[in-house]
């Protein structure tokens, strides 16, 4: 050091610099290649070999103490500097986040896969059918024949087309499927789809979709058919739900049965939904009558069957909570925004 | 149909509670829609004595009524009618009571006078009565408060059933369903009566045997001015028939008690003997409601020997039916064969009660049973003079027999019945059981085979006796169709892009379809019988109805559109029809307010889009330039056409500003394809990666007009470099100098480490195969 200047000055130096300048150039003084510490090194030749051992370790230590308060001070100033940039990137994450631009399939798309999802691990095929089918298949193959009174129980869209129809059920599939099959065993298809009827108010829209079921093989009774529906009413609906049949009537079918469950908005206790019967009814079905099966290329006498139908729109309906079927075929963005939760629900 | 709680119980020897009865009903296949109350409205009606009469001292036409209630009570009523005079016997309705007709009553100033609720008429509580003037002066010695509700015999249930057509087939009848009420709740029948003995008389002559098998007429003289018993009248009223003549109430209440409709003629009018045969094409006839029918060969009508008198059970003529001043009627009871009623019903739409019973099945038995059911109610009403002349013409049709197998009834419902409860359950049912067959009840036209049997065996047990069991069955892969599969993962990948999935109607207006026009599609299909205009056709593509949406929710809300739907669209070749499959995708192209920020939509959105879409399905298809002008809808400097497989299958694009003004988004991205119903092509055979470092040169071009990227891509693709795997613009801007586009080309090698000299070598060869299109690199 120089008469004047204490390493300890030189320290204080250092440690007071205020900018990456300062530094530098007290870097530079000292330790550069022109600093005084530097010069001092370079003549140590000129000593005396006792003196130049003094001398020497005394410049080392000064070097090495400059060294460190150097690096140290560089340290602190570099995470002065990067705490300055940081907070200066600081983002307000309060802010809504960009969410991805994911779409939503319909719901009705949604339940239409989880029923199928449940009837095939049920062991059932997928079959389909056109929307405008021919009358034939839509009536008379299924035992409708032309002024047979159960023509009344469907309205029916008819196109300039002769001996064709907009489908009224997804049944025609039945005759389709046992014909695709040519007489094999089993049969044991769904059938989901568009079908069309001339009805228009909250529970009944003009296209609709329905899935269609049925197994056609030797020894199939009423009794499959009510626990084939029953374990799928429980897979759908959930494991405590009431389910009871009634007789109806199909053409198609013989015996006819409808099945209810217990009313979600009761429990089964009665309210306005369920006109106070605790139950509303989910599906039609029945053992396939005979007729059905000879059109379809099988004989009664020898395989029997059960078929079923059900609306998905009244599946959706029950399991949304919905109370008004048009507003699903009304694509209102918003309405089917709010569909966003319950991804998990579509096959379980 | 409605079903009254104590009309069942006239032929049932006890009723069980309306819950009970609800279930019994349910359990035979009809189902209770509905429970009501008949008559407790009449609860508050009450038998009053009229003490005095005197003018209302303001209103010449209204009088002061003072009448005697329960307990001594007098009230003052002020009454415009004519009647109702000291000592009498009215009906009176105090305030709050609420009528048939829907009023409900209440204090009323009538000129300064309040006047608590009314005295009523028959009218006013929806009856008939023989009585001299407005209101009901009551004969009977029932003590004074005495309640209307108690006179007709007290408060009804009421079921409302829904008729399935089978059913409707035969238990359109209080008398049927209580025969199946007594068989499955075990309670005895009320007997009916003897059956009818009819005369020889010669009234009637069958022409066309085949629509109609028995026919019979009875004349009876009545007394003018009568009115039904008021039990009948209760229980017509009830299921919601008016009361119109106790002739027509007694072929009502026959109707439905039987299930045999019956037609009152004024013998005055008829021009024996009566003829039934099938009306002559041309042939005019003016029904009882006023409607002229123009009847053709295929109607069956009632005739006499100068005119039509009624479309056969279906409704009368207007010139034949009864009348206040009828002395005599000829009361018809037949048996007609239901599908020909049911075909002219069909095709007049004269959808009567009548109708519905005679056109689905009646029971001919019944034509024995009518007669005297209805001539007891004429009887019953002091209407009935005496029974005149009868005939039948006709025979009733044979019995019919089915197989009885109860094995076979046992495999169908999967029960362990044994055979002598599945006997007993039919023969309960009505059948009788002869070796291996079961006569059929004449009534039951529905029943054709075993199958019928084994329901009628389960509506007995109820179905709730059926055990529920999972089907035994060999063990087979459950398949899906390639096809389906095709259009979920389709629906799966445009959703997972971020468009919302909607579904449509398949129907649309023609207009509306013609907008969208391309040449893909085929003719209309058009719907004859649509419920609304906008639904005349169905759809040609899947763009107008998807674009309906988009109108549906601008007109509704300002919100960004990202939208598809995959569907079907239908198009024609002469007969032939044709169901293809389409993809539409919607994106409104506007900046949205918003921070952060997002970026903003492009048609670069949707051709990358169409290019993803055809990476994961696996489609041979690709974007080019329109072959001819780009269809009028799309904007032609923003649009391509889609191919796949070498063929046009739609577009992709911005449409013209103009349309999208038509639907509230001024622009809007559009892609559309009509795409085939293949498998999906698409299977992934990923390499090993190079280990190799791949080397980046970005070249800066200067393009010329009319020269695109791709010209430029295809030239690079051209040359076949093993080594340049990607090729992917970077940056583009127009200067001065014209338009630059920066391409970024990578090279890499599996098997070495590329050299500068490898490269430049390349990029050599790259800008000169550019040359010729005028491309060089910007200075």
């Amino acid at each position: 050091m120089t008469e004047s200047t204490s390493l300890a000055s030189v320290l204080e130096d250092i440690a007071r610099a205020d900018s990456e300048t300062a530094l530098q150039d007290l870097r530079l003084k000292w330790v550069g290649k022109k600093g005084w510490i530097t010069q001092q090194m370079k003549e140590l030749g000129a000593l005396s070999p006792e003196d130049r051992r003094v001398r020497g370790a005394e410049l080392n230590e000064w070097r090495q103490a400059v060294l460190e308060a150097l690096a140290e001070k560089e340290a602190v100033m570099r995470d002065e500097a990067e705490r300055r940039t940081l907070a200066s990137e600081s983002l307000d994450l309060t802010l809504p986040g960009r969410r991805p631009a994911v779409g939503l399939l319909h719901p009705l798309t949604r339940m239409r896969r989880r029923i199928e999802d449940v009837l095939v691990r049920l062991g059932f095929s997928l079959a389909y059918g056109p929307q405008i089918e021919s009358e034939w298949y839509n009536f008379e193959a299924l035992n409708m024949p032309v002024d047979h009174p159960a023509r009344d129980m469907q309205d029916s869209f008819f196109v300039d087309v002769p001996g064709l129809v907009l489908r009224t059920h997804t049944s025609p599939v039945q005759i389709r499927a046992m014909q695709q099959h040519h007489g094999r065993l089993p049969v044991k298809v769904i059938a989901p789809g568009m079908t069309y009827r001339r009805d228009d108010d909250a529970t009944h829209v003009p296209m609709f979709q329905q899935v269609e079921g049925l197994v056609v093989d030797t020894h199939i009774s009423l009794a499959d058919l009510t626990g084939t529906l029953t374990a799928m009413v429980r897979e759908l609906l959930g494991p405590e739900v009431g389910t009871r049949f009634r007789p109806s009537y199909f053409p198609f079918t013989e015996p006819s049965v409808e099945m209810d469950v217990t009313c979600a908005v009761c429990q089964g206790s009665g309210c306005r939904v369920c006109k106070d019967t605790g139950w509303v009814e989910i599906l039609g079905s029945g053992i396939v009558h005979p007729v059905v099966l000879k059109n379809g290329g099988y004989d009664p006498e020898r395989v029997s069957g059960f078929a079923f139908g059900m609306g998905i729109e009244r599946v959706a309906m029950r399991i949304f909570g919905l109370d008004d079927l048009r507003l699903l075929y009304q694509n209102d963005l918003r309405y089917l925004e709010r569909f966003q939760s319950g991804g998990g629900l579509d096959i379980q | 149909m409605i079903l009254s709680h104590r009309w069942l119980g006239r032929h049932l020897k006890e009723m069980p509670a309306p819950d009970v009865v609800v279930q019994g009903l349910e359990q035979l296949g009809l189902e209770v829609v509905g429970q009501s109350l008949y008559g407790d409205i009449f609860d508050t009606v009450e038998l009053v004595e009229v003490v005095s009469r005197t003018p209302h001292p303001d209103a010449d036409h209204l009088s002061l009524v003072d009448v005697r209630r329960e307990g001594d009570k007098v009230t003052r009523i002020v009454t415009g009618a004519n009647n109702g005079f000291a000592g009498e016997r009215l009906w009176y309705a105090p305030p709050g009571t609420t009528l048939p007709d829907g009023r409900t009553l209440d204090v009323r100033d009538l000129r300064g006078i309040a006047s608590p609720g009314m005295l009523l008429s028959p009218e006013e509580l929806g009856y008939a009565a023989e009585s001299s003037g407005d209101l009901w002066v009551w004969a009977g010695d029932e003590p004074l408060g005495t309640r209307f509700s108690a006179v007709i015999g007290g408060i009804d249930t009421l079921y409302e059933v829904e008729l399935t057509p089978n059913i409707a087939q035969y238990l359109q009848s209080v008398r049927k369903v209580a025969e199946e009420l007594s068989a499955i709740w075990d309670i005895p029948l009320v007997p009916v009566t003897e059956a009818f003995a009819y005369q020889r008389a010669s009234l009637a002559v069958v022409e066309a045997e085949e629509r109609c098998s028995l026919y019979g007429v009875v004349e009876m003289r009545i007394r003018p001015g009568g009115v039904s018993p008021l039990w009948v009248q209760t229980f017509l009223r009830a299921v919601g028939h008016r009361i119109i003549h106790p002739a027509v109430d007694v072929t009502n209440f026959v109707m439905w008690d039987l299930g045999e409709p019956l037609h009152a003629f004024d013998a005055r009018r008829v021009d024996a003997p009566i003829v039934v045969r099938m009306a002559r094409d041309g042939e005019r006839l003016t029904l009882l409601d006023g409607t002229e029918l123009e009847l053709d060969g295929e109607d069956l009508v009632i005739a006499d020997q100068h005119k039509v008198l009624a479309l056969a059970g279906i409704m009368g003529g207007k010139d034949s039916g009864v009348a206040d001043d009828t002395e005599e009627i000829v009361l018809e009871c037949a048996h007609f064969e239901a599908p020909g009623i049911f075909k002219s019903y069909k095709k007049h739409n004269l959808v009567t009660d009548a109708a519905l019973h005679f056109g689905k099945g009646t029971d001919p038995l019944a034509v024995f049973q009518a007669p005297v059911l209805a001539a007891s109610l004429l009887r019953d009403g002091r209407v009935l003079h005496a029974v005149g002349g009868s005939t039948l013409v006709g025979t009733v049709p044979p019995e019919r027999l089915v197989a009885y197998d109860p094995a076979r009834i046992r495999a169908l419902m999967g029960t362990d019945w044994d055979d002598r409860a599945i006997r007993a359950a039919l023969e309960k049912m009505g059948y009788q059981l002869v070796g291996e067959s079961a006569v059929v009840p004449r009534h039951r036209h529905d029943v054709e085979s075993v199958y019928d049997l084994a329901e009628d065996v389960g509506r007995y047990f109820g179905l709730d006796s059926i055990p529920r069991k999972l089907p035994v069955q060999t063990a087979a892969m459950a398949e899906r169709q390639p096809a389906e599969s095709l259009d979920e993962v389709l629906r799966d990948a445009v959703a997972g892009a971020g468009y919302q999935e909607v579904i449509t109607r398949t129907f649309t207006a023609p207009e509306l379809d013609e907008r969208f026009e391309t040449g893909l599609a085929g003719a209309a299909v058009a719907v004859t019988n649509p419920l609304r205009e906008e639904e005349r056709i169905m759809r040609r593509h899947l763009l107008p109805s998807v674009m309906e949406v988009v109108r549906y929710n601008r007109s509704r809300h300002d919100l960004p559109i990202r939208i598809f739907e995959v569907g079907r669209v239908f198009g024609r070749d002469g007969d032939q029809v044709r169901e293809e499959r389409e993809l539409a995708v919607v994106l409104s192209l506007e900046p949205r307010a918003g921070y952060p920020p997002q970026e903003e939509p492009s048609v670069y959105d949707l051709t990358g889009l169409f290019d993803y879409l055809c990476e994961r399905l696996g489609w041979n298809a690709e974007r080019r330039p329109f072959s001819g002008s780009a269809p009028p809808f799309l904007h032609p400097g923003r649009s391509q056409a889609l191919m796949m497989d070498g063929r046009e299958a739609g577009y992709v694009g911005e449409l013209r500003p103009r349309i999208g003004d038509l639907y509230r988004v001024r622009r809007l991205g559009v892609l559309v394809l009509r795409y085939p119903s293949l498998e999906i092509g698409a299977v992934s055979h990923p390499g090993r990666p190079s280990r190799f470092q791949a080397v980046d040169r970005d070249l800066s071009l200067v393009i010329p007009e009319g020269v695109n990227y791709q010209g430029i891509r295809d030239a690079i693709r051209q040359l076949e470099i093993p080594e340049l795997r990607h090729t992917t613009p970077v940056d583009r801007f127009e200067g001065d100098f014209g338009t630059s586009l920066t391409v970024r080309l990578t090279f890499q090698s599996d098997q070495r480490t590329l050299t500068d000299e490898d490269v430049e070598g390349a990029v050599s060869r790259i800008l000169a195969v550019l040359e010729p299109l005028g491309v060089g690199l910007r200075q």
